[in-house]
């Protein structure tokens, strides 16, 4: 299955040059699609999101690359791609039973694998189980993986998952892309070991017909697919990890959608008239976490001083000016399309009130230190610069930023290594946090229980604790009745939202770009993941 | 002959000790922790622990220096944090694209860095000359980075002759060739110049002249040989900055070489990869200034290998 580009001959003699050039100067590069010749139905759709996925094995996801191949091969029980809202895919219908701990999912009939074989409740059991199985080098941590017990079958079209405590929003969980469903009998044919099946078969509108490791993945149509026929023949992913390359292949007509952009570039592609430029908000949050147990900056122990900064910096501002508008304002401690969200803010632009704050909390002489990621995030370490000016202009005395690369960030911004260490060297740093699905309790979960606090499992920087939080989350995770489940979520946001541990920010855009000559591109809520499933020529 | 070669190859062999010591205490001065990159942002101080022990980084640093020089004298570069394939295989697959480009890239340097060498010094004081030296000038302290976004606008984005990136098809060679290229272009039509000028004044040239042998057989058959061993020195030497060119060229092109393996490498702190990567520019030095070497006992019988 994998082959590495093997094929390619040594190049000749000087003479070789110069008859490629006179080549090439009469002949388009095979690859273009645009040359006006692209009929109706099939054709090549060529696209790009970055690096090499690094894994297919949707198993053993690595990369958000790797997440936006298997999206078209290996479908999950339930999704989100298309709507944006919770729909089965795999599966019609599910209930859970009076407790809320055991989960039943009515299979959709007349599925079949790429290799032939029937999408049964058996093939789910053994799909689900191999991802919980400990021989399995899992990377990404999956709520899949923390909840689920065992996987009954009850009869060909119906699995039944036991959960170790009541989860309202499991079917949700069960739309990561790491709980895809793929063909047990795939695990071993194809090259493939039960540990690593890198060639995935699913159950897709697209099957994986080559995979060049550091070059390209090619999908083919699935011609026995059970839903909609996609449009395309073939989608072809490069592997183009350089933004400014990408971009440049992609008004070269090389490409004919690419995602992951240069930030400045936003505008000038928009002027592009060959160009459709698509910012969307996907499940990213941005923001800075405040030390709230500080003991070498213990003013942030107040809550009067973390609302401070939180009104000394001017969110619009930064996103208009330094993201190019790639950020939608948070106004709540989750994103606007999380289940659970109600608007608890934002905290306008106000420094006047921040002088105010500090004054009341006897934080005027407040001195900190800030830190961020470079490049981790969009425009991460020139917001940090922005925010460090805002915060000067309300007469704190700002050290830094401190800033760190992609992989050293995490000791500046303190995430401790082994043992939880309340006094890292920076005391307000950029973090960020991407759902793997839109419900409220994992970020709530993840970044504002006091079980989160490193080195508890969750990123929980601020180290922030508050038992009622602690609570309605649990409350929300588990209550059966939405209404319920959603009122309880709400009054745990607007309690995080008033104990400020975090300046907030923004929801990252996510800038997706396609040609002109394409559409029906649209963008997964799923953080960084376009759909070009039912892409078309517009032609 | 023979005892040069034994020579020189146990020369190379403490050279490429060093190299593999100082890369790899060097990688370890990079800040970050690989286990953290490789584990996510969401993932469990557990899992972080487990792939930190999974990879040996749990080890003190003399240990793992230990196990890496006695894998390297078996040939074994280790295993690749981030694919999980061993290093070799992952630079093997890359290598041939490296190859492919600075090759093409040499051939570029030589043919046009020569011709314009050989122009300008037979031409010497002539506005040929000083368009020569002016554009030697120029290509220097052109940085390979802007060339090659240049040349990306020229000839993908405008004129659509070439791919913008990748390696799909044979043509994709041609931009990231040219940008690299272009670095030793200057280099090499400078010493040729000036090597082809001093020989150009020599008594044996003035005297074929007076023989009446033809212009063109005098510097192709009398001065070129004789000028070429400092030429064939320097284009050794460009081979080296090739390499090290190759890293932004193979980056801007999305060349999938050894000079992108490298740099994700850096980014995703995959230890090995690094260490065998710079191995392997640091190998294929050694080798191409060998090859220069025996070189010059073929362009100059004065020359003997011992």
């Amino acid at each position: 299955m994998r082959s590495y580009g093997a094929g390619r001959k040594g190049l000749a003699a000087a003479g070789a040059f110069v008859l490629l050039v006179s080549i090439a100067s009469c002949t388009q590069p095979s690859s273009s699609p645009n040359t006006g010749a692209t009929p109706k139905q099939g054709g090549t759709l060529n696209l790009s999101a970055g690096g090499d996925p690094l894994a297919l094995d949707p198993s053993l996801i690595k990369a958000s690359q790797g997440t936006q191949v298997d999206i078209m091969v290996a479908e999950t029980l339930t999704t989100y791609i298309n709507t944006g809202k919770l729909e089965g895919l795999l599966a019609t219908e599910w209930s859970s039973n009076d407790a809320g701990d055991a989960w039943t999912f009515t299979l959709r009939s007349g599925v079949k694998f790429h290799d032939g074989n029937p999408l049964n409740a058996e093939a789910v059991k053994k799909s689900i189980d191999r991802l919980l199985d400990p021989q399995l080098a899992v990377v990404t941590s999956n709520d899949v993986g923390k909840f689920v017990k065992s996987v009954d079958v009850l009869d060909d079209q119906h699995v039944r998952f036991n959960l170790n405590q009541a989860v309202r929003y499991f079917p949700s969980a069960m739309s990561n892309e790491t709980s895809a469903i793929t063909s047990p009998a795939s695990w071993t044919a194809n090259g493939n070991t039960y540990k690593d099946a890198e060639h995935v078969v699913g159950t897709g509108p697209y099957m994986l017909t080559e995979y060049v490791v550091n070059d390209h993945v090619t999908l083919t149509r699935n011609p026995n697919y059970w839903g909609k026929a996609p449009y395309y023949e073939k989608q072809v992913f490069k592997v183009i990890p350089d933004a400014n390359a990408r971009e440049t292949a992609l008004r070269a007509g090389q490409l004919d959608v690419a995602s992951i952009l240069p930030a400045p570039d936003i505008d000038s592609m928009k002027a592009d008239p060959n160009l459709n430029v698509q910012i969307a908000f996907g499940t990213r949050t941005i923001y800075m976490n405040i030390n709230t147990t500080s003991t070498s900056q213990p003013l942030l122990q107040s809550p009067l001083v973390r609302q401070a900064l939180n009104y000394a910096v001017d969110k619009d501002a930064i996103v208009k000016n330094v993201l190019f508008g790639a950020g939608q304002v948070s106004t709540a401690a989750v994103i606007p399309t999380a289940f659970g969200y109600c608007k608890t803010g934002p905290y306008p632009y106000d420094p006047a009130k921040a002088k105010a704050l500090l004054q009341q909390a006897n934080a005027t002489n407040l001195e900190i230190t800030i830190a961020t990621p470079n490049g981790r995030f969009l425009q991460d370490s020139q917001t940090a610069q922005a925010i460090a000016g805002y915060l000067k202009d309300v007469g704190i005395k700002v050290n830094g930023p401190l800033v760190g690369d992609n992989a050293s960030n995490q000791a500046i911004v303190g995430a401790p290594p082994a043992t939880s260490n309340p006094d890292s060297r920076a005391q307000v740093s950029i973090w960020s946090f991407a759902g793997d699905f839109a419900d409220a309790s994992q970020p709530i979960g993840r970044l504002y229980t006091s079980t989160s606090i490193p080195p508890q499992p969750g990123i929980n920087y601020a180290h922030y604790s508050n038992s009622t939080v602690d609570q309605l989350n649990l409350t929300g995770a588990t209550e059966k009745d939405e209404s319920k489940a959603n009122a309880a979520y709400c009054q745990a946001l607007t309690q995080i939202w008033n104990d400020a541990p975090q300046i907030f920010l923004w929801t990252s855009g996510y800038v997706a770009v396609s040609s002109k000559k394409v559409a029906g591109v649209s963008v997964a809520p799923v953080n960084g993941i376009f759909n070009t499933i039912y892409a078309y020529p517009t032609d | 002959m023979i005892r040069f070669l034994l020579r020189r190859v146990t020369f190379a062999i403490p050279t490429l000790f060093g190299v593999a010591t100082v890369v790899f205490f060097m990688v370890r001065l990079i800040p970050g922790d690989p286990a953290r990159v490789i584990a996510g942002d969401t993932a469990t101080p557990e899992q972080v622990d487990h792939i930190r022990t999974s990879l040996g980084l749990d080890q003190p640093a003399s240990v793992q220096y230990g196990r890496y020089l006695a894998n390297l004298i078996h040939a074994n570069l280790g295993i690749s944090t981030v694919t999980g394939d061993p290093v070799l295989a992952d630079i093997g697959r890359r290598l041939p694209f490296t190859v492919e480009l600075t090759i093409l890239a040499t051939l570029i340097g030589v043919v046009v860095g020569m011709s314009l060498g050989i122009l300008a010094a037979t031409h010497r004081r002539s506005v040929m000359d000083v368009a020569v030296s002016l554009l030697s000038v120029a290509g220097m302290s052109t940085p390979t980075y802007w060339l090659g976004l240049n040349l990306v606008v020229i000839f993908a984005i405008n004129l659509r002759w070439l791919p913008a990136a990748g390696a799909e098809t044979p043509q994709s060679v041609i931009l990231p060739a040219l940008a690299l290229g272009t670095l030793s272009i200057a280099a090499i039509a400078r010493m040729t110049r000036s090597s082809m000028v001093d020989v150009l004044s020599q008594d044996y040239i003035r005297t074929a002249s007076a023989k009446g042998v033809p212009r063109w057989r005098i510097v192709a058959r009398h001065a070129l040989p004789n000028a070429a061993p400092p030429i064939l020195t320097v284009v050794g030497l460009q081979f080296g900055l090739m390499l090290g060119g190759a890293v932004l060229t193979e980056s801007i092109f999305a060349w999938p070489g050894m000079g992108r393996l490298l740099v994700d490498s850096i980014f995703a702190r995959d230890y090995p990869i690094i260490q065998g990567c710079v191995l392997v520019f640091s190998l294929s030095f050694i080798l191409v200034n060998l090859l220069v070497d025996l070189l010059y006992a073929v362009v100059d019988p004065r020359v003997s290998l011992r």
